[in-house]
């Protein structure tokens, strides 16, 4: 295959996987293409769009982070315990996703100023949280029986949207403008596709890319509030594949594996092709291990296409 | 001399886009013969040593060895004749010992399947003491410094006697002690009948060692004789001679305010010492040799590194940038030598890099404004003739000229008070050369405090008002453009510190 | 002691205080069928990370060991559950060698950051370990093969252990007595450099990346013959349990210094520790969190020292 076929195809490939998918399970499931089934899959994807808008920004900057099914398990157990413990919801809400920044805060401060690879800093985060989830439940899930709290991300509605799907709006909102139109997003692009062009420009690179971290410290802590409100309650495995399935948004959205490019409006596309994928597969009974194979053989595509497209050697 | 030479080039013409790096050179090494290369920066030196370890093929000529003729299309078809090259960029690997080194890809191998370090250390150890290099083959390169790092990148060189050696500028990070020992090495390499190429800046080094002396200029052959025959007046002429059409008129410095106060600044050995003015509305060239100091002092002047003594005053205000955010705060802008990897973003578009240092003022509380950066991207991209599509391709579509205007204008953009830059026009074409003069000549008219560092010497005899020319680390000297010519310039960066020896 | 030599020698006091430290503390630690038992726990994770130590001294890394492991084991199961016999053993290698291989294309020949590609494999490797085993335990009957890979003893000395010692020693021998060897020194001192030098940087890649592959397919096999069953999740978390020994070794992330040797230091100072925290009673997930903190803090103890010598020369 050529560049340029490589590059097109990269282009169009999330919105291609996305039409062929949708056009799939409508054909294979009856079940698929109704607004209930859409309702539903907006809000059980409302994590993975929270956090994969995160990734874009860390991988933009040349980074990664595997920490995060792991910290969200950690956050939502936190979040949990405290509500357990008699705290108002609010309180351990803002709490959490507090402890959620400064998770992310030092990851990136450990990347930046350790001048460590940001993926084993986060992977010992991984480890860390694992281990701190456990700790802190035995390994059994806690219920949170708070019901304005669930209710409130579950079941309640303004202007007849779930609340779920209106802070993945926000976020999405927020994280286009923040990368298009301020300051702060122009030179994660320059930092991310040059570290020495951008100092040398004036662009504060460490403190920028700390602030990346702190950044998705924020939006996995959200993540953890709405996946812990959806599921009513804390564990430590509660979302199993949402590092993958972020980190495969990403990909398919076409971001470069080596930073200086992403999108948030493709990574949003990848994100949906994954929640499809996901809500699909569970329609047509597919077994869900299998899940990780199709996502793993997709990124494998979707990796190799980036590389051809952006003319490695091969 | 009747023995066939050992290695011979015949019209030898190498072009790459945009120029002719050689131009038809040929030239002869004897066996035992030291045959010194010189020229200015950019003569075709380091071309012609590619060809020769078979990195570059030439458009034109041959090369033979002891009188067969020869293709050298890959790097092992040079090692294979008996051609070893010693680069300035040294390859010997830091995690590993000496004896490691020196027999790497070739280890004594006993039973073919098990490494036999008893053999290796001796075989390292017999190279080390052929050549009388006073080193164990044990000891790891970390706690070698930069000089006898050097002195192992040759013994590799000469693991099985070389026909030909070619040194590229060997001396560049020694002390004069190692320096020393360097010298008597390629004495007695010379005295066992190897063929030797001696590349060099160092005048000295020339008359210490050279039997001949070939000197090249713009990649023609100019003159080859035997080095008795040359004197330092002379190889200083047959380095340059081209005339320079136009000079700056030449602005009294003494009427014009002083904007930039350098006052003794040093970093290390690289920059020892500076002082200098730059004025309001002059263009102050800083000529000299590779690794002299300029981009070291531009770079301090700009905040991009610190300096470890002395200070700067910006228009009578203490002056101490702590980063480059600090310098353009200040109106103080820094164009980087290298376009590629550290003067633009090239998968940004031109808008953003041409907008990149002015995000500060281009938005309000975070916010940027789209509107302007347009604008002002427009407006640069105008005044200096941008030749792109649109201001929104990516910049590494653009020609190197185009480039080079856009790693400008992004500086021009935040309006300085003081401009520093780096070889403004290396690798541009003759064009865009001019169109940058006449950029730099408007900007000194303006008001704008310019410093201009070239290795080229008409180039900077041409735009400059004053000139200041350093030689290892300081300042040799600050001349009139007017009064100076290619020899006085060269004679000054020819300079050598009598304590250069603590210096290195 | 300087910053340096505590970078350099600091694991071996450390092992050394930690050991002293178990043995004052708990008389259970200290009888010899104890310590024996340390060495045939920590065969899995010793032979993976002598796979992780060529991985990362040539530059780069390999997240998928764990997941290729679980993969492996579970289809080595199968295959033995199957009645293939002794072709399981080819079976169960030739799977970790595969995603081995793919893992040394992906980086080399597709220029893709290792990270990125070892972590495809690792969720593929995953996704095939829990679609084989659809959650269930996978049982086979084949004391012969459990004998071999773990149960069995020669000399008193139990298999699992004598394929770690084994494993040892071939790996020792050649990384430190073959010309392949030390050219993988070369290419993590220098890619660059080795290119210029003419050594087969590609090809070398290729080899430790699926050798590593190849290797966690013995590990696999080990980890469902000591317990003679497969699980999808029974190696996980092991490339952190690797990286972990590797770099507690002294072993530099980024490539070109360290050895075999420091690394099976780290791995019996792992073994060591695990070993003692569940005498003494710590619960294994409060090991996890102080593995975690011990790998960043050694990390970053050693790009400590290391800047601090390159300020000094």
């Amino acid at each position: 295959m050529n560049r340029s076929a490589a590059k097109l195809l990269r282009d169009l490939m999330p919105y291609l996987g996305l039409i062929l998918l949708i056009g799939y399970f409508s054909l294979s499931s009856e079940f698929f293409l109704n607004a209930r089934n859409f309702e539903r899959l907006a809000t059980d994807s409302a994590t993975l769009m929270l956090v994969a808008f995160g990734m874009t920004l860390v991988i933009l900057i040349g980074e990664i982070d595997l920490s995060v099914s792991a910290v969200v398990g950690l956050l939502s157990v936190i979040l949990a315990q405290m509500m357990v413990a008699g705290m108002a919801w609010p309180v351990a809400m803002v709490l959490v996703i507090l402890i959620s920044v400064a998770i992310g805060t030092l990851n990136g401060a450990i990347t930046v100023y350790g001048q460590i690879p940001s993926f084993i800093v986060t992977l010992g985060m991984l480890a860390i949280a694992t281990g701190l989830a456990f700790v802190f439940t035995g390994a059994i899930s806690v219920a949170i029986l708070q019901y304005d709290f669930l209710d409130l991300f579950y079941s309640d509605q303004i202007l007849g949207l779930p609340i779920p799907l209106i802070i993945v709006t926000l976020a999405f909102i927020a994280c286009l403008l923040t990368l298009n139109r301020t300051r702060f997003g122009r030179e994660l692009f320059a930092v991310g596709a040059n570290m020495e062009a951008a100092r040398l420009s004036g662009v504060p690179v460490k403190q920028r890319k700390v602030a990346v971290f702190a950044i998705m410290g924020l939006l996995v802590g959200l993540g953890a509030v709405l996946s812990a409100a959806r599921l009513g309650n804390g564990a430590p495995g509660s979302s199993p594949t949402l590092t993958l399935d972020a980190i495969a948004a990403v990909i398919i959205g076409g971001a470069s594996l080596f930073g200086g490019w992403a999108s948030v409006l493709r990574t949003l596309l990848g994100a949906l092709l994954i929640a499809v994928l996901n809500n699909g597969m569970v329609l047509m009974n597919v077994n869900i291990d299998a899940q990780y194979i199709v996502k793993g053989v997709i990124i494998l595509f979707a990796v190799v296409l980036e590389r051809l497209a952006s003319g490695a050697r091969s | 001399m009747t023995a066939t030479p050992r290695l011979s080039l015949y019209g030898i013409t190498k072009r790459f886009p945009g120029v002719i790096a050689l131009d038809g050179v040929s030239f002869d090494v004897r066996a035992g013969e030291v045959h010194a290369f010189m020229g200015e920066n950019g003569a075709g030196k380091s071309t012609l040593m590619k060809i020769g370890a078979g990195i570059h093929r030439p458009d034109e000529g041959h090369i033979e060895v002891e009188g067969q003729r020869v293709a050298l299309s890959k790097p092992s078809d040079a090692t294979d004749l008996g051609i070893h090259t010693v680069f300035q960029e040294l390859t010997v690997l830091p995690n590993l010992d000496i004896g490691q080194n020196l027999l790497i890809g070739q280890e004594p191998m006993r039973g073919g399947m098990w490494l036999d370090r008893n053999a290796l250390y001796a075989d390292a150890q017999a190279i080390l003491d052929r050549l009388d290099i006073k080193l164990n083959a044990r000891t790891p390169i970390s706690k070698l410094s930069a000089g006898q790092r050097q002195m192992v990148e040759i013994a590799r060189a000469c693991g099985e006697t070389p026909k030909i050696l070619v040194l590229d500028e060997p001396t560049s990070s020694l002390g004069r002690q190692e320096e020393e020992l360097l010298f008597d090495l390629v004495d007695r390499l010379r005295a066992d009948g190897v063929g030797i190429v001696y590349i060099t800046h160092r005048m000295s080094e020339v008359f210490r060692l050279a039997d001949r002396i070939t000197v090249l200029r713009d990649g023609k052959h100019v003159v080859t004789g035997d080095a008795k025959d040359f004197t330092r007046e002379k190889l200083i002429a047959a380095m340059v001679g081209r005339a320079v059409d136009e000079r700056r008129s030449g602005v009294h410095v003494a009427d014009l305010q002083v904007a930039l106060r350098v006052d003794g600044l040093s970093q290390g050995t690289a920059v020892q010492g500076v002082s200098l003015d730059l004025h309001v509305g002059e263009v102050l060239g800083v000529a000299g040799l590779m690794g002299a100091g300029r981009t070291e002092l531009a770079r301090l002047m700009a905040g991009v590194d610190q300096a470890d003594g002395g200070s700067m005053t910006l228009f009578g205000e203490r002056f101490k940038p702590g980063n480059v955010a600090d310098a353009i705060e200040a109106g103080v802008a820094y164009l980087p030598e290298d376009r590629k990897t550290q003067g633009l973003v090239l998968s940004l578009s031109v808008a953003d890099n041409i907008a990149l240092p002015s995000l500060g003022t281009l938005s309000q509380s975070g916010w940027l404004s789209m509107a302007k950066l347009k604008a002002l991207a427009q407006e640069w991209s105008g005044k200096l003739g941008i030749r792109a599509a649109s201001p929104d391709v990516a910049a590494d579509t653009l020609s190197g000229g185009n480039q080079q205007k856009v790693a400008i204008a992004k500086w021009l953009a935040i309006t300085p008070k003081v401009i520093l830059l780096d070889e403004p026009t290396r690798g541009v074409d003759v064009g865009a050369k001019a169109e940058i003069y006449t950029l730099i000549r408007d900007l000194a008219a303006q008001g704008t405090a310019v410093m201009v560092i070239s290795s080229e010497l008409p180039e900077v005899l041409q735009i400059s008002d004053r000139i200041a020319v350093m030689a290892q680390g300081r300042i040799a000297g600050i001349v009139s453009a007017a009064k100076a010519n290619e020899e006085s310039l060269l004679e000054l960066a020819f300079t050598e510190h009598a304590d250069h020896e603590a210096a290195a | 002691m300087t910053r340096a030599q505590l970078a350099n020698y600091g694991i071996f006091f450390a092992f050394a205080l930690v050991v002293i430290g178990m043995m004052i503390a708990s008389p259970a630690f200290r009888a010899p069928e104890n310590l024996i038992a340390i060495g045939r726990q920590v065969a899995v994770l010793g032979i993976a990370s002598f796979a992780m130590t060529f991985v990362i001294l040539a530059g780069e890394i390999d997240l998928s060991v764990g997941a290729v492991a679980s993969a492996s084991g579970v289809v080595t199961a199968m295959a033995l559950a199957a009645g293939f016999g002794p072709w399981a053993i080819l079976i169960g290698v030739g799977v970790g060698a595969g995603f081995g291989l793919m893992n040394g294309l992906l980086t080399v020949y597709a220029a893709v950051p290792s990270f990125i590609a070892t972590l495809v494999s690792f969720f593929i490797a995953q996704g095939v370990a829990l679609t084989l085993t659809g959650g269930r335990t996978i049982l086979f009957d084949a004391d012969w093969f459990r004998d071999l890979f773990a149960t069995g003893s020669v000399f008193g000395l139990r298999s699992a252990f004598l394929w770690l010692l084994f494993a040892f020693l071939a790996l020792w021998w050649l990384l430190s007595r073959t010309r392949f060897g030390a050219h993988v020194y070369a290419i993590g001192g220098s890619q660059p450099s080795s290119r210029m030098l003419g050594l087969a940087v590609d090809r070398i890649k290729l080899i430790i990346f699926t050798m590593a592959g190849a290797l966690m397919g013995l590990v696999g096999m080990i980890l469902i013959s000591r317990i003679g069953n497969a699980r999808s999740d029974g190696a996980i978390g092991l490339e952190f349990d690797a990286i972990a020994a590797v770099v507690i070794g002294g072993t530099a992330l980024g490539g070109g210094t360290g050895s075999l040797v420091r690394s099976l230091i780290g791995v019996m100072l792992i073994g060591v520790l695990n070993n003692g925290l569940a005498i003494l009673n710590v619960d294994f997930n409060a090991q996890q969190v102080i593995k975690g903190v011990l790998v960043i803090a050694v990390v970053l103890l050693d790009r400590w020292a290391r800047d601090l010598k390159g300020a000094s020369a």
